[in-house]
């Protein structure tokens, strides 16, 4: 692979582990805030409501990122495939793609900090180096989670049928 | 910056389509000897080899130019007596033997040169250095 279509790819993961760890992140934010603002009263609640509305500006933010997200997925491949190809006045369209998904990168992280504040955005990040990482983290962890998930359900089911067994006996015994 | 900034710039980004150089792909003939002898075109600068490519591509222009003019030519010099499909085999034979000589006598002069030989050592040597 060329130099600069690697370049590419790399900074089109970036904005990919991006989305993924803050739509991981923030809406367990939001939820810690609702209840938090369940409990507070006065002036504490004003406050968490202003913090909740940027939340959910973020979160309006990370729904624009991800609509175009997939636009830029196209736009890589083809400059990719026209790179090697050697098709007129690729290489500057590639430039123009790198320079624009750096721009993007860097714009949405710096909304990130100001909106969700920096536990947040920190842990955004960890994540994101997480997945950069090993890209397989992320179905190992949609894996796990559906795991537990069935374990819960399937727990559930045990202590219903428990019950409609005891209640089975109590009903003999009567 | 600013959060309105930020926001603005955003809306900017998403909002923006990728420019795809449209308006530039007419120049086609200027771009290439913009690179040939800058090496640099709409703020990109290119390397060695992309130069070289377009010196090429010019020095096989003007080879396919001289085949089809000694083609012309032989055919112009036996149309009286011969027939068409001995015209043709004799400028195929032509053209392959004089090709087959050109490149000859091209490598045997370069290969003589000492000036062409320290410009290849030279390019030998960037090229081992920028890899």
């Amino acid at each position: 692979m060329n130099k600069l279509s690697a370049q590419l790819v790399n900074l089109y993961s970036t904005i990919t582990a991006f989305i993924i760890s803050a739509k991981k992140h923030v809406p367990k934010f939001i939820e810690g805030l609702k209840e938090m603002m369940g409990r507070a009263k006065g002036r504490v609640k004003e406050a968490l409501a202003l913090v909740l509305g940027e939340a959910e500006t973020f979160m309006q933010i990370l729904d624009d990122l991800e609509a175009k997200w997939i636009l830029l997925g196209k736009r890589v491949g083809v400059a990719i495939e026209k790179l090697r190809m050697g098709v007129k006045l690729a290489k500057e369209n590639v430039l123009v793609l790198i320079d624009k998904l750096r721009r993007i990168i860097e714009n949405s992280s710096m909304l990130a900090l100001e909106l969700l504040g920096r536990g947040v955005y920190l842990r955004i990040k960890e994540e994101m180096r997480r997945i950069l990482k090993n890209p397989n983290v992320v179905r190992e962890d949609a894996e796990l989670e559906a795991t537990v998930r069935e374990a819960e359900q399937l727990s559930e089911l045990l202590q219903r049928s428990e019950k409609l067994q005891n209640e089975k006996a109590n009903m003999m015994v009567e | 910056m600013e959060r309105e900034d930020l926001l603005k710039m955003h809306s900017e980004l998403m909002g923006e389509d990728v420019w795809e150089f449209h308006s530039l792909e007419k120049g086609g003939v200027k771009r290439s000897l913009s690179i040939l002898l800058r090496g640099r075109y709409a703020g990109v600068k290119y390397p060695i080899s992309d130069r070289l490519a377009v010196l090429a591509t010019i020095a096989a222009g003007l080879l396919f130019l001289l085949s089809v003019g000694s083609l012309a030519v032989t055919f112009l010099r036996s149309r009286m007596d011969l027939g068409i499909i001995l015209v043709v085999d004799r400028a195929v034979g032509d053209l392959v033997l004089g090709l087959l000589g050109f490149i000859y006598s091209a490598g045997i002069f370069l290969i003589d040169n000492p000036a062409f030989g320290a410009v290849l050592g030279i390019l030998l040597l960037v090229w081992l250095a920028r890899r």
